[in-house]
């Protein structure tokens, strides 16, 4: 996602082009989204949080601050407001072992959805902070850089919390039947 | 136990992080190292399964619920009655139809005969929900088509992107309904085509349009549409082809 562009279109929405708003949302949905389901562990929640992140996004417009990365503020945005979520329905948490109790043939091949599953559970597992480490570098696929940027964390934290959460969820994925 | 120093490279290599000036001191390490080799190896699995793990499809009309929460400054040039923070409310309803069929006007058409009177209440609202939609994703053209009930009428709605004329075929010819207006987001000029027959309305498409065609229920009793065709032409050769139909 190039900046430049972003920040074209950006423009252009200030000026109440909806085809430009079109394309951001195009762009970022699919993104917002995932990083949300990843943290939630709930569809539902990911697309509130979703629809959220993209008024809150553009009702704050002008506090964007266009020298820096549009996709680093709009994540920030993600990532604060799939924490308040988690918050309101911390007691509903949607994956339990119960649930992703693995298959009885070890020797089955997991398929893909199943394995999704899997990942998604032993990431609920994760504190909070590690997890969203996992989501942004893994799912999102961003860099140290990009990462430390969007939580306002140093490089060196960030590598040290994905540290740890691999190092958790290599356990976890054992202890689930993953090799 | 590993050297922190390469328990750090390795991560770096897993991410795609490692700077090449580092890659001869990692390699050392992991002929060297059988500790290192298992950790690579095991980092570099976790790692992989977790980008390999399925991506997760955003629900159907996210976007459109997204974009409809979204108010723009208006921008200039148009219309105050398709306004985007007033699209979907009682008063476009109204207003919008007298336009549409105000501007219907130049097309010569027998079928455009049979537009007088109001097709929606007033105050009566567009809904928001769909009863079915269908989303086009094609380098040629991309959007959304939406069927939505106003009870006294159906609306096939219209949000497509295209660079180059694109013709879009809608065949209600099964749906037992009748064509009864057409509105558009840019007004209509007499430059746009748009054409009516029995069962079938054809309009081009080029650009960014967002659209509405008019559906009559003229059955009694009431019926919901059977089955609404869309088909996509580019260039005469067909290129999208779907269907609407309504919920039972």
């Amino acid at each position: 996602m190039s900046n430049d562009r972003d920040r074209a279109l950006i423009l252009r929405c200030k000026r109440g082009d909806r085809k430009a708003l079109g394309e951001l949302v195009k762009n970022y949905e699919r993104p917002i989204y995932n990083a949300a389901y990843r943290i939630l562990g709930n569809p539902d929640d990911a697309a509130d949080v979703t629809q959220i992140v993209f008024l809150r996004a553009f009702e704050r417009l002008d506090q964007y601050n266009p020298e820096y990365k549009f996709f680093s503020w709009i994540y920030r945005i993600a990532i604060n407001e799939s924490i308040n979520q988690r918050n309101r329905t911390r007691n509903q948490q949607s994956f339990t072992d119960e649930d992703i109790a693995v298959q009885d043939d070890p020797e089955k091949e997991l398929d893909a959805d199943r394995m999704s599953e899997i990942i998604q559970a032993s990431l609920m597992e994760l504190q909070e902070d590690y997890r969203v480490v996992v989501v942004l570098r893994h799912f999102s696929d961003l860099s140290y850089k990009d990462i430390g940027g969007i939580l306002q964390i140093p490089e060196k934290t960030v590598k040290s919390r994905l540290y740890s959460a691999r190092q958790l969820m290599k356990t976890q994925l054992n202890a689930k039947g993953v090799s | 136990m590993l050297d922190e120093r390469i328990a750090e490279l390795i991560q770096a290599d897993v991410d795609g992080e490692l700077e090449p000036g580092q890659r001869p001191e990692l390699t050392q390490a992991l002929e060297q190292s059988e500790d290192a080799r298992a950790f690579h190896s095991e980092m570099m699995r976790v790692a992989r399964l977790m980008t390999d793990a399925s991506e997760q499809e955003p629900p159907w009309g996210l976007r459109r619920k997204i974009l409809n929460s979204i108010e723009l400054p208006v921008a200039e040039g148009v219309g105050s009655w398709f306004r985007p923070a007033s699209y979907g409310l009682a008063v476009a309803a109204g207003v919008l139809l007298a336009v549409g069929l105000v501007n219907i006007a130049p097309v010569n058409n027998s079928e455009l005969g049979n537009l007088v009177g109001t097709m929606v209440k007033k105050g009566q609202n567009i809904p928001r929900e769909p009863e079915a939609g269908l989303a086009v994703d094609l380098p040629q053209i991309n959007g959304q088509v939406w069927l939505k009930n106003l009870d006294e009428a159906w609306v096939v709605e219209f949000e497509l992107e295209s660079d180059t004329p694109v013709e879009v075929m809608v065949d209600f010819s099964h749906s037992g309904m009748k064509f009864g207006g057409y509105a558009d987001q840019a007004g209509f000029s007499g430059d746009q085509e748009l054409q009516v027959s029995g069962g079938e309305v054809r309009v081009v498409n080029q650009g960014n349009r967002h659209f509405m065609l008019f559906l009559r229920n003229v059955s009694e009793p009431q019926i919901k549409p059977q089955e609404i065709g869309i088909a996509m032409n580019l260039r005469g050769e067909k290129i999208y082809q779907g269907a609407l139909q309504s919920r039972e």
